[in-house]
């Protein structure tokens, strides 16, 4: 699982490659978190273009980079995911929170 | 009529979350199944296995045993551990119950395992541990590796 990030003004465009489950799911926490302390980062966008794989974990990781978001008026929003990690996103309610951007 | 069964016994790590997924996807692959079908499957299997480290094993190692059948169009999974078990499997099942809150765990494991999966049965005993068994049954429909041979076939013809 690889992160490599972009910025763009207020966004941080995070491309996620690989496999993100229970196993990759904490570097990808903590290399996040550590991006995240730069507090002029409003939108968190998720580039799931070259993520193969996502289980609950996965969800995990997103529900809680998108509680410390919100907690200083933040947002993340997702783009490109595949159809069976939509589907992921479908079933956990992820979709709720988290915006989807084509 | 297909018929065929494996048995794999592997570590209890998080590194072999992905092996027990292409193990258990590679072999149910036999059942032509659509890119969907598959993913299904894989996915399924990586919430079992995770739950039978994180919450059986208490990521303390252990070992972990996956049997699989296939007969005629589908496959049979078991998931099975020997750790602490769970208390209240009704109560395991609820949609974002988790017993490891601070740990960012989602608590979806076994939603994402029922909706995925064409059945989900869940058998423990506190302290002597689980058994997830699931199903999936291929649809009639043929494979999309299937398909997109007979149209690569039936371009050809017409050129």
């Amino acid at each position: 699982m690889k992160l490599n990030t972009k910025r763009q003004g207020q966004v941080l465009v995070a491309q996620i490659s690989g496999e993100l489950d229970h196993h990759t799911a904490p570097a990808l926490a903590e290399h996040m978190d550590a991006l995240l302390q730069d507090k002029t980062i409003r939108v968190l966008q998720l580039d799931l273009k070259n993520l193969t794989f996502m289980d609950s974990s996965g969800i995990g990781v997103i529900l809680g980079r998108y509680k410390r978001l919100r907690n200083r008026g933040g947002r993340i929003c997702v783009t490109n995911e595949n159809k069976a990690i939509s589907k992921i996103f479908q079933i956990s309610g992820l979709y709720q929170v988290v915006e989807k951007i084509s | 009529m297909l018929e065929n069964s494996m048995r794999l016994e592997f570590l209890a790590i998080s590194r072999n979350e992905s092996f027990a997924r292409v193990a258990v996807g590679s072999f149910f692959s036999q059942l032509n199944p659509t890119l969907e079908e598959l993913a299904d499957v894989k996915t399924a299997i990586s919430e079992a296995v995770t739950n039978s480290i994180v919450h059986g094993y208490k990521n303390k190692g252990g070992t972990i045993i996956i049997e699989c059948v296939l007969l005629n169009k589908s496959i049979a999974v078991t998931v099975q551990d020997y750790g602490v078990g769970i208390e209240n499997v009704e109560q395991a099942k609820q949609p974002f119950f988790t017993t490891m809150p601070g740990d960012e765990r989602s608590g979806m494991g076994f939603t994402v395992m029922e909706a995925f999966m064409d059945g989900l049965e869940i058998v423990s005993r506190p302290g002597e541990g689980t058994t997830v068994s699931m199903v999936k049954t291929v649809a009639e429909n043929e494979g999309e590796e299937e398909q997109a041979c007979k149209q690569a076939v039936r371009q050809d013809n017409a050129g």
